[in-house]
């Protein structure tokens, strides 16, 4: 951790002028947190995506994780650890490792970059090396309708797309998955938010096929209940 | 020897005030009723105790630092040496560390109504309080009373965390946001097409119309005090009732008026103005206006002061008796921005430092045309004229601050009726209706009468007038014609659009053009050099920056002893910006002559305005110029600006600039 903010520091290089310790210079945080559950073909799915930050306006440390559990066994697990830089508008450059523990565990290099595009689209686009040579994209856009101040609807899709094949994980090059839907949360207040969404996640392409030759399901349609916190 | 000695001592503290004390602690108080709050304290109380200082004093004030941490206090508006100032950062002050004192020592070379504060988070907390200063001579401004108003806005939240929830999600506070439902509305009022034009408009700027006030949750307090408690100020029928008014919210524009009561503005931060009648008046956050009212009967009346946002309010009374009832007025609509106005200002692009922001680019306004410089010299007095000091303006000279039909003496005993009231601003015959509108009729100054507010102008066929507040070198601002709305009019919920108060057709709200300084000037100088500052930031990251620099990454203003200089500042944000100079006066540059101009220390620059000030180098040292709005000081919009000895000499804390 220390490693990779000191590694951070020297990519970043050191500012000709930096910004006053009280006025600008600052540090701060985020973290936030989303767990659902849905329930289909009876088991019960737990979803949870996690992110937060560390730093100041223009370089964070960035912790993203992600996960399911179904029916007791967790089937997929990441963490991300990224440097953040901003670029001195809406979007930031990214770059750090991603680690799995399931469904296999290994590891990745990230780079990617991370925004809010116009029209208010919170967009995500990064590329994984992983360390037996695999390498995919990850394209994520989410973004904001209020039907009230506090009821908020989000319609959102996220697609991984393989460029090469990834055997271990039966994953063929192409899509992979999609997953997209809308989450309908209320904002009791702004840190706490109960939602409901409803999902679209299936495999695609050779992926899908795989799936079905092993006998697995390819994902379908979910309605999943479940909480988002801030703090 | 010895009595020589004693006799010199004397004679040297004579002019010393009694010494004052202020203890800085933390403390637990109800300041909202029925909840309790962590906030910082002066003297145990939010806010501090009122300091009464007179002109030609020398000040002595002993700060005691009980906190843990370092703190501050700043003299708001006050003429002193740069070390008294009380900015950590500047002029080698570098704060008062935790448990530890410091004393500030200064004479007195000014009168009038100030503030002061920490020049730190811990305002927000409830480190402020009002600094008035009493005349060496007698008081021009003439009264039969006086109340001293400091308006603050109070969060349950602590300041820091406050900030952290911004940088976090920059509309964290922003529960008016327009929604679906809006969506049709607007739909149905301007059409789907217009409606879909316009919404596309803020989302590729990437902008939030409603974003006027960056934090809500506030109360209100006037004097530290809700509505709940029913704050009283004491006012007799034909009284010329003097309220100090000082607007120490840390976030909080706020409206006042007290609908029933003739109001006169008679000073503006602390420097006395050509007394102007409006109906109300819109404050900027730290600016402090001296309004006298006067009750035409025994009744009581209400003093309505509302936060811009409509989220925060404060009602008391005004009246002969405590508890009197008095209702609050209809409340004003909201204020939502066009969109057009963030297209305006900003046609001096290629001014020097106009490199593009990245939300400036993202509206599409980085290619312009270069444009002309604020020309507000005086036909009658050409530039090299008054370079030499030949040109005293002719108007202005001493308004007389008592009403010509009612000597003082007479005003004393209650015998004076204020024909005030009614009378709606008077039509300039100089100035068609349809040029008042687009707010290019500067009122000129009638010697010795007391002037009419005309900054509510005639508005077309809007359910409301718009309000010229901030005036500047560029007058066609929020004149976009191809709007989805004209500013004044409603959208489909029925906020108000553009820079607007939403106060009713025919009411008089205070403008900047209307202030006109009590005392002419005797510096009339062309400014020899302009400077630059446009008004940056990122309100998606919540990143507020002066020239797209935050505070410490650009070199500091220098100016020469003596200088004249015009700064410009042009608002390229959706905020209004209070902007805040320390340790001098500047003149609002607001359509009057040179020397007329009214001499302020905060100056609103609205959204996608453009606003110049001039001011004359007088004072040497190093001089915070920050937007007095706390959160986005505290992000970094702030400037050092430099002002060089008389031997040329910078003071020895200003970096070397290569």
């Amino acid at each position: 951790m220390r490693a990779l903010v000191v590694c951070a520091a020297l990519l970043a290089g050191a500012p000709v002028a930096a910004a006053d310790p009280m006025h600008g210079g600052q540090t701060f945080h985020y973290a936030e947190a989303e767990l659902d559950y849905a329930r289909a073909g009876g088991t019960d799915i737990f979803n949870w995506e996690g992110q937060g930050w560390l730093g100041t306006d223009f370089d964070k440390l960035w912790v993203k994780t992600e996960g399911e559990r179904t029916g007791g066994q967790v089937e997929q697990a990441e963490l991300q650890l990224l440097w953040s830089h901003n670029l001195g508008g809406f979007f930031d450059v990214q770059g750090g490792v991603r680690v799995d523990a399931e469904p296999d565990r290994r590891g990745y290099l990230v780079a990617g970059v991370q925004g809010l595009a116009p029209y208010l689209l919170d967009s995500q686009a990064h590329v994984f090396v992983g360390e037996r040579g695999d390498v995919h994209l990850r394209v994520r856009q989410r973004a904001s309708l209020l039907i009230s101040n506090r009821l908020i609807a989000t319609p959102m899709v996220e697609t991984d797309f393989y460029l090469t094949d990834a055997p271990e994980r039966r994953v063929g090059a192409g899509f992979s998955t999609i997953e997209a839907g809308v989450q309908l949360r209320y904002e009791v207040r702004r840190k706490f938010a109960p939602y409901v969404s409803l999902m679209f996640d299936r495999k695609l392409g050779e992926t899908a096929r795989l799936a079905r030759l092993d006998g697995e399901d390819v994902g379908g349609w979910s309605l999943r209940s479940g909480l988002r916190v801030w703090f | 020897m010895m009595r020589f000695c004693l006799l010199a001592l004397f004679a040297t503290t004579a002019a010393l005030a009694a010494p004052l004390k202020l203890v800085v602690d933390a403390h637990d108080l109800e300041v909202v009723p029925g909840t309790m709050s962590r906030v910082v304290t002066m003297n145990g109380s939010v806010p501090g105790p009122v300091l009464r200082l007179k002109e030609g004093e020398t000040a002595e004030i002993s700060v005691e630092n009980r906190l843990k941490g370092k703190t501050s206090i700043h003299w708001h508006g006050l003429l002193l040496d740069g070390s008294q100032d009380g900015s950590p950062g500047f002029n080698g002050f570098g704060g008062i560390p935790g448990k530890s004192s410091f004393t500030y020592k200064f004479p007195v070379r000014q009168s009038g109504t100030y503030w002061y504060h920490a020049h730190s988070l811990d305002e927000q907390a409830g480190q402020y309080a009002a600094l008035i200063i009493d005349p060496a001579g007698e008081d021009p401004i003439v009264s039969d009373r006086e109340h001293v108003l400091l308006i603050s806005d109070h969060h349950e939240t602590a300041p820091g965390r406050i900030f952290n929830n911004l940088k976090a999600e920059s509309d964290y506070y922003n529960w008016n946001k327009r929604t679906l439902p809006e969506l049709v509305r607007d739909a149905g009022k301007f059409g789907l097409g217009a409606t879909l034009k316009d919404r596309a408009s803020w989302g590729t700027m990437r902008m939030d119309p409603t974003d006027i006030s960056d934090v809500s949750g506030y109360a209100l307090l006037l004097n530290g005090q809700t509505s709940a408690r029913a704050p009283w100020l004491e006012a007799h029928a034909g009284e010329r009732v003097r309220l100090r008014i000082v607007n120490g919210s840390a976030m909080s524009f706020i409206d006042v008026r007290a609908p029933g009561a003739a109001m006169e503005i008679v000073a503006a931060d602390g420097r006395r103005v050509a007394p102007v009648r409006v109906d109300e008046l819109r404050m900027g956050v730290a600016e402090t206006y001296d309004v006298m009212v006067t009750l035409a009967d025994d009744g009581a009346v209400p003093l309505w002061i509302e936060t811009m946002d409509r989220k925060a309010s404060v009602l008391a009374s005004l009246g002969p008796r405590a508890g009197m009832a008095v209702t609050a007025p209809e409340g004003r609509p909201r204020q939502i921005l066009l969109a057009g106005e963030m297209g305006h200002g900003m046609d001096r692009m290629a001014a020097p430092g106009g490199e593009c922001s990245p939300e400036h680019a993202a509206m599409g306004h980085c290619v312009m045309e270069g444009a002309a410089a604020p020309v507000v010299a005086d036909p009658a007095c050409p530039a090299e004229h008054a370079a030499m000091g030949h040109c005293v303006p002719k108007a202005a000279a001493t308004p007389a601050v008592v009403d010509p039909a009612c000597p003082a003496e007479h005003a004393a005993m209650g015998h004076c009726v204020p024909k005030a009231a009614a009378a709606p601003a008077v039509a300039d015959p100089a100035c068609p209706a349809g040029h008042a509108a687009m707010g290019h009729c500067t009122p000129s100054v009638v010697r010795g009468a007391v002037r009419e507010g005309s900054a509510v102008v005639a508005g077309g066929d809007t359910p409301f007038p718009r309000v010229d507040y901030g005036y500047g070198s560029n007058a066609m601002a929020g004149m976009d014609h191809g709007e989805i709305a004209r500013e004044g009019d409603v959208d489909g919920s029925g906020r108000v659009m553009g820079w607007a108060t939403g106060a009713p057709r025919g009411a008089r709200v205070l403008s900047m053009r209307d202030l006109v300084r009590a005392e002419p000037a005797e510096d009339v100088r062309e400014p020899g050099r302009e400077i630059v500052l446009r008004l940056t930031g990122n309100m998606n990251r919540y990143i507020w920056t002066l020239n797209g620099k935050r505070y410490g990454e650009a070199d500091p203003l220098v100016l020469q002893y003596g200088e004249r200089v015009r700064i410009t500042f042009i608002n390229e944000t959706m905020m209004a910006h209070p902007m805040h100079l320390h340790g001098l006066f500047f003149e609002v540059e607001n359509g009057q002559k040179m020397g007329q101009m009214p001499l302020k220390n905060v100056i609103v620059v609205a959204p996608g305005r453009t606003q110049s000030i001039v001011l004359t180098a007088d004072e040497p040292g190093e001089w915070p110029l920050h937007c007095h709005l706390l959160y986005h000081m505290a992000s970094g919009m702030m400037q050092k600006l430099v002002i060089a000895a008389p031997d040329g000499s910078l003071p020895a804390s200003t970096p070397h600039i290569h």
